[in-house]
């Protein structure tokens, strides 16, 4: 159903080559596992294989692309592919499930289309729903559906698991099972998920594929070691004292939750979203108080201060004309000496010393959630707080993430972060914490 | 969206149409996105600023808080590099005034029409003077500013403040205050956009259908 | 009645009242319009929050009026007591016309939910790039408000105080990322709406 011969793709039609002459077949109703570092061009590929990729990108595609035995180089036929995209709340327009998934039907499908869709995809009984009220994994599946109801040949998922947890994945892929003779393109950083799911795995890097077999066939890359020394725990840092805090009177989240941080420590939240892992962060970064209870630093000093939070997406941060001024932010807004040799400094420490004069917006992701990290290490806080700090990354920037954090403990910080990857938190964690609508499991 | 696409039919009916950016003359889908979403970004970045101004005690003849409003105008405009964008965006801004912030520069629909003016000069100036791309950030905002509020002042002398030395020096200072909010406004899109034109997404939007 | 009038009559009269009321000259009609409309707003109940903002958008600034009225009578009539009485007698009606043009405003927000006139506008057939512009804008607008707010927060954790937001190092450190995020935004939702025919002539 698709055939790609020498397929080449330019960004900008002269920058580098982003596919470098990729070769491959696609049979009706495949199931196709994309995987590979950062950068080597899976969702490139998945636009292609696809045939959205004149709407997607800006560059040139050149070689062969027929979909259906038509010629697409220059541009899918319509209706031929579909396409879900990492964070479902910038794909979603209407106010309701319904309307949503209405709006990709054919003209004059009416009602029965439009339940058949619904049903096959579990949104019946929230078809009136308003998707502002949905968790990401159900909008996530509205997003699905909003693609299937214009019957695509093809649909294709980018990195769908972002920003779900372990149960929300699982439910996205028992629907991904579920598509009849739909192909299904999924590009994931989640391998292990990916081979259990799909036929075949086709690995990327730099844009040639290096592997192509029946996912049977395919090793995932081993997880990361698993962490067995305890290392040497110290005194406290951050001590939470019988919190209680809830956003609704009538919903509360921590109901006499306390919890000692320690020098050397590194402490990982589990749990699924809604548990209240994240707040737990802003508690402890002082951005929310709690209702009662106390959380104060050993040294006294603000938690604004003392406490270093990276959140999960590091555009929300980043803005400097470089990647120094990013890192040199922070420790001048709180006043401390010679801000730009402690960015520096703490860039050299993260491998990024060769990044210093590059504008932030240009790095890729992976980059980011590094000099994101670098921003606020340079403040000299010993506490630092991660959410979801995994989320997105190739197993190269896992490695190099886990690494940092143990030292980082070592040398006598804490760590606190929330994930949702039990392997990460196995890699780095000496102490793990899975809260469940804020009280600690056993 | 241009109406010289067909509607939507599945692939089983044997469409040809290949699938392109909506073609045509005006906006594309895109860009028509990214206008709506700026305006709603002007409105949300007000709502923030407003009351931080006035817990600071920053309020008075200069409207520091209009400054982030002066910047996403003309970061939309430098991104929709056409004229009438800005028209649009600020008959669009009046419209959802109308509904969120109904006294804001003038009570009802009547602020449309200083908005409006202020945005036909605002364009005039941006495609006018396209051969000097960072002067005509400057000498748009500064004069769209002025201009603006020479209409919302003539309105008010219309609806019965008197033209007098008094109102005349009120009058000025509100001028005066405009020309620094629309130059410091300019000053940092100016910034902001050297710092993100190179980014691939907005290149996507800029390109258009 | 104005409020059992369907939605386009009511546009029709609110925008026609606002025109009038903009441009009638004699004080006694804008008395009497005063009057009229405070009566229909009591028969409406006005939402409180609705009169705290007309109170707020009309007295507030009366004040300042008041000074460069009676200024202008100062300089009118060359004696503070007369200048005093000729400029106040010409802050009544230009008080009365704003309150007029705001209560207008309010009781037709009032009277028209947001969904009356968003079907109203479809019914009149305007055009996709016009309705896919109001309902993006109307739609999006409170998760833009959010994403602010995760800004301003992620930045006040990088040590950016309250204080400063509105400085320059502020405003950029706000700025870039918004604006970077409305770009994101964009071009995942129009990908998504084409993807899917919208760029056809459908409607939402």
């Amino acid at each position: 159903m698709i055939r790609t011969v020498g397929l080449i793709y330019e960004a900008n039609g002269h920058g580098p080559r982003i596919l470098n002459g990729i070769g491959l077949t696609v049979a009706r109703g495949e199931r196709v596992g994309l995987v590979g570092p950062s950068g080597a061009g899976k969702s490139t590929l998945g636009y292609h294989l696809c045939g959205v990729h004149t709407l997607a990108l800006n560059g040139h595609s050149r070689g062969t692309l027929h979909l259906e035995g038509q010629d697409a180089i220059h541009g899918g036929p319509r209706g031929f592919g579909g396409m879900v995209l990492q964070n479902p709340e910038t794909q979603l327009f209407c106010r309701t499930v319904g309307e949503e998934v209405a709006l990709g039907l054919p003209v004059g499908s009416g009602e029965p289309g439009l339940g058949a869709i619904l049903d096959r995809t579990g949104l019946q009984a929230i078809r009136e729903q308003e998707i502002a009220t949905l968790s990401l994994g159900w909008k996530q599946r509205v997003s699905i559906s909003g693609m299937l109801a214009m019957a695509p040949k093809a649909l294709l998922l980018d990195e769908p698991t972002n920003y779900l947890d372990g149960r929300a994945a699982d439910a996205l892929f028992d629907l991904l099972d579920d598509l009849g003779d739909t192909t299904v393109i999924v590009a994931d950083h989640d391998e292990r998920r990916l081979r259990n799911w799909a036929d075949r795995i086709i690995r990327l890097e730099d844009g040639t594929v290096v592997l192509d077999v029946p996912a049977a066939g395919y090793l995932p890359s081993p997880p990361l070691e698993r962490r067995t020394d305890p290392g040497s725990v110290g005194g406290i840092l951050l001590a939470m004292e019988d919190l209680h805090f809830a956003y609704e009177k009538a919903r509360p989240i921590f109901q006499g939750f306390s919890l000692d941080l320690r020098e050397g420590e590194a402490v990982a939240l589990l749990g699924s979203n809604g548990a209240g892992k994240t707040t737990l962060l802003r508690l402890a970064k002082g951005l929310l108080k709690p209702g009662s209870g106390r959380i104060r630093a050993a040294s006294g000093r603000p938690l604004m201060r003392e406490v270093g939070l990276v959140f999960q997406n590091p555009d929300d941060g980043l803005f400097a004309a470089s990647v120094e001024d990013e890192c040199a932010f922070l420790p001048r807004n709180l006043g401390l000496e010679r801000p730009r040799d402690r960015a520096r400094a703490v860039l050299a420490r993260l491998g990024l010393a060769g990044m210093a004069d590059q504008v932030p917006f240009t790095l890729s992701y992976g980059e980011k959630r590094r000099v994101s990290l670098a921003s606020v290490l340079a403040g000299g806080a010993r506490i630092l707080c991660l959410d979801e700090p995994t989320a997105g990354l190739d197993r190269g920037n896992l490695e190099i993430l886990a690494e940092l954090l143990k030292e980082y403990a070592r040398e006598g910080g804490g760590v606190l972060f929330a994930t949702h990857d039990p392997a990460f938190a196995a890699a780095v964690a000496t102490r793990t914490i899975r809260l469940d609508g804020g009280r600690r499991d056993p | 969206m241009s109406s010289q696409l067909s509607p939507h039919r599945p692939w089983e009916a044997g469409m040809n149409e290949r699938l392109k950016p909506c073609s045509g003359p005006g906006y594309g889908t895109a860009q028509v996105v990214f206008l709506a979403t700026m305006v709603a970004l002007d409105f949300a970045f007000g709502w923030v600023a407003k009351p931080l101004v006035q817990s600071l005690g920053l309020g008075g003849v200069i409207k520091v808080e209009m400054i982030p409003a002066v910047m996403l105008m003309l970061l939309t405009r430098l991104t929709l590099d056409r004229f009438g964008v800005l028209i649009a965006y600020q008959a669009a801004w009046a419209l959802v005034a109308m509904v969120l912030m109904p006294g804001a520069v003038l009570p009802g629909p009547l602020k449309l029409v200083p908005l409006m003016l202020q945005g036909l000069f605002l364009d005039a100036i941006f495609t006018g003077c396209r051969r000097w791309p960072t002067f005509r950030i400057f000498a748009a905002s500064v004069v769209g500013g002025l201009a603006g509020s020479i209409l919302v002042g003539g309105l008010r002398v219309m609806m019965g403040m008197p033209w007098a030395r008094s109102t005349q020096a009120y009058l000025g200072l509100q001028l005066l205050g405009s020309a620094l909010v629309h130059l410091a406004g300019a000053g940092l899109a100016l910034v902001v956009w050297r710092r993100v034109e190179a980014h691939p997404a907005l290149q996507w939007i800029k390109a258009g259908p | 009645m104005t409020w059992r009038l369907p939605v386009q009559g009511r546009l029709v009269v609110f925008l026609g009242a606002s025109l009038a009321l903009s441009v009638v000259q004699a004080p006694w009609l804008l008395y009497g319009a005063a009057g009229v409309l405070c009566l229909l707003a009591c028969r409406q109940r006005l939402p409180r929050r609705m009169a705290r903002l007309l109170a707020w958008t009309t007295l507030m600034p009366l004040p300042w009026m008041a000074v460069l009225f009676v200024l202008a009578g100062r300089e009118a009539t060359g004696t503070w007591s007369a200048g005093a009485v000729w400029g106040l007698v010409r802050l009544a009606p230009y008080g009365t016309r704003i309150g007029c043009l705001m209560l207008a405003n309010l009781m037709f927000l009032n009277a028209t939910p947001l969904p009356e006139l968003m079907a109203v506008l479809r019914r009149l057939a305007i055009p996709d790039r016009i309705a896919l512009f109001l309902m993006t804008l109307i739609r999006f607008l409170p998760s833009v408000l959010q994403e602010v707010r995760r800004v301003v927060e992620a930045q006040r954790c990088r040590g950016l105080e309250r204080r400063r937001l509105l400085t320059p190092s502020g405003l950029l450190a706000l700025a870039v990322p918004l604006f970077l995020a409305q770009i994101q935004k964009s071009h995942d939702l129009a990908l998504s709406l084409e993807i899917r025919g919208y760029a056809s002539s459908k409607q939402p």
